[in-house]
């Protein structure tokens, strides 16, 4: 078992060279196509092992970032200690949404429906709220202090993120064989066959959407400390499609498709708007087409395309090797 | 008392436009079982070329809807093709990331050629009033809502009258008996599902007047689609109409007397919520 946990090692040590590398620019698209994977990685253990498709990760990541700051502005709490307030709230709130869907038995499309509703919702509050900085948002002084989640070199919060990225990927890894996670997946694939089977849909959902709004607040919290800035934008539904489309394209409920997805499309799309500067938004509209080429061609991201096409190769070689 | 009827009137004429853009939803959804979250986007498309004919044309955007309603017909039926004849079978997870990404892609162009700008678009009827009484109305609501109810009674007649009606209502019940009984199923699909992009081709340009029009408007529409579509019940036009107007007259209404302003906007997501909270079992028996 523990062969699954090696690529991990390997991701965080090429991580470590690649960042031993890269100048300013560099990393500072890395650390944004990390902050991605990040997210994508919270977001696939709701939307893509359990399969409730959720719009609501902006919230959390807004719900993360907003308390850590205002604990840090307003009472001097540190953020370190700060968000893990802003990853409770962010579960709370997770857990209160999948109990109004499914201790009703509604249908997924509500769930969707009802956290796509909270990402406008939370615009409008979080832009009219004075308390909250309005549009401009709360700022953060800017400086070079450790204690405070605050660092004048990139590197750290690249070294940060990747740590994050590692962590959440061994939990996943980890759920993906324990108990709860073959739960989710029944729950998933075969919804009547897996309550017959005596699985709580409602239990199951709620610790499911709970970890994943829990972790993916930190993604707040390392937002506001990186730009030194948080705002009513980060709570805006694009940010849920991006999320959601990044690991479409890498392979919904595979471990690795939510990284590989937003590494490869946020530092392709950076390179495009770059390189073709005339046209703004060019990168968007060529990953926009990318994806629905994959998912319409591949049925399926690229990641587990290619562990489908790997096993067929295997039984291949495997029933070759019978006949002879 | 003004305000209120004036509010009442601009939320009717809203509402029905809401409607109707759910009717389109939801009968492409009744005969091919796709969750078409581009469906705002499309629309926005339609605003935007209701736009350029009045900018770069010189067109009326009522007049520009002869052009436009058939445009987008055409465009519908290549989609269909393109891309959702081949995701029918997959799926419905799937289909949303498909629609998802089609809406993206919609949003980056429509960003590259007309920019972030709001834009509001001039007609002729721009700032005229019709009185009825003592009560005031705008023209380009009126004009939105007849025309709106029109469509939906062109719908319902076409749906039950029509022998291209009852092959549509097959399919919905059940494509595979349809499809036996010399129904070509896939040919309906099309045509439905260019038929309600032709829809959208009529209602863009007949509310770029009173709509504030901008790149990312399209997932807002289709969210409000969505929520007209459950609150309605899926296979039920009539509730779908009046879910649309309760939408649009709380929308209306929430911009005249929510305090603040500003959160005028949460009325229609509160009472989903509250239908979500309190009439679920309604929601569901008819859905």
């Amino acid at each position: 078992m523990m062969k699954n946990y090696i690529p991990i090692l390997g991701f965080l040590l090429g991580g470590a060279v690649i960042s031993t590398l890269a100048d300013r620019y560099w990393l500072d698209i890395l650390i944004f196509a990390l902050w991605y994977a990040y997210l994508c990685t919270t977001w696939n253990i709701i939307g893509g092992i359990a399969g409730q498709f959720t719009f609501a990760h902006p919230i959390y990541v807004a719900v993360g970032g907003y308390t850590s700051t205002l604990l840090f502005n307003h009472l001097g709490l540190s953020p370190w200690i700060g968000m893990f307030a802003g990853m409770a709230f962010a579960v709370l709130l997770a857990v209160i949404v999948g109990w109004i869907n499914y201790s009703r038995r509604l249908p997924h499309l509500t769930y969707a429906l009802i956290t796509l509703a909270m990402t406008f919702v939370g615009v409008i509050i979080l832009r009219s709220s004075q308390f909250l900085g309005g549009s401009e948002g709360v700022f953060i002084l800017r400086g070079n202090d450790p204690a405070n989640f605050k660092f004048f070199d990139k590197h750290v919060y690249f070294w940060i993120i990747l740590v994050a990225v590692c962590l959440v990927l061994t939990f996943v890894t980890w759920l993906s064989k324990s108990q709860m996670g073959l739960k989710l997946v029944a729950l998933r694939d075969n919804e009547d066959a897996a309550k017959m089977l005596g699985i709580s849909q409602l239990k199951a959902v709620l610790v499911a959407s709970g970890i994943s709004a829990g972790l993916g607040a930190f993604a707040g919290t390392f937002y506001a400390q990186y730009l030194f800035v948080i705002d009513p934008s980060v709570a805006g539904s694009h940010l849920a499609v991006e999320i959601i489309l990044f690991t479409a394209i890498g392979g919904m409920g595979t471990v690795w498709g939510p990284v590989f997805g937003p590494l490869a499309l946020v530092i392709l799309s950076r390179y495009l708007n770059a390189e073709f500067i005339d046209f703004k938004g060019l990168g968007q509209v060529v990953y926009g087409f990318l994806i629905i080429i994959v998912l319409v061609f591949l049925k399926d991201g690229v990641v587990s395309w290619a562990g489908k096409s790997i096993l067929r190769q295997r039984t291949k070689s495997k029933n070759a090797r019978k006949t002879q | 008392m003004e305000t209120l009827i004036q509010g009442l009137a601009q939320g009717l004429a809203i509402g029905g436009i809401y409607g109707l853009i759910t009717m389109a939803l939801t009968i492409v959804y009744s005969v091919t079982r796709l969750l078409n979250f581009a469906h705002g986007d499309l629309m926005v498309v339609a605003m935007y070329l209701a736009f350029a004919g009045v900018n770069w044309l010189g067109i009326d955007p009522y007049l520009s809807i002869l052009i436009i309603a058939p445009l987008m017909f055409g465009f519908g039926a290549l989609l269909f093709h393109l891309i959702f004849a081949r995701v029918l079978r997959a799926h419905v997870l799937l289909v949303v990331q498909v629609t998802l990404g089609l809406g993206f892609v919609i949003q980056s162009v429509l960003l590259m050629v007309f920019s972030a700008n709001y834009r509001t678009v001039q007609s002729v009827l721009t700032g005229k009033r019709i009185f009825i009484g003592d009560i005031v109305l705008q023209a380009p609501y009126v004009v939105a809502f007849v025309v709106s109810v029109l469509t939906a009674v062109l719908f319902f007649w076409l749906l039950h009258r029509s022998t291209f009606g009852r092959q549509v209502r097959a399919v919905a019940e059940d494509a595979e008996a349809a499809s036996l009984s010399g129904i070509n199923v896939r040919w309906v699909q099309m045509i439905v599902f260019a038929g309600a992009l032709g829809t959208l081709g009529v209602v863009g340009p007949l509310v770029s007047p009173v709509f504030i029009v901008e790149p990312t408007l399209g997932l807002h529409l289709s969210l409000v689609a969505f929520i007209v579509l459950i609150l309605g019940g899926v296979t039920n036009f009539i509730g779908t109409f009046v879910a649309g107007i309760i939408i649009g007259v709380a929308e209306a209404l929430g911009g005249l007397y929510v305090n603040p302003p500003e959160f005028a906007g949460i009325t229609p997501y509160a009472i989903f919520i509250l239908f979500l909270l309190f009439r679920p079992s309604g929601v569901l028996e008819r859905s």
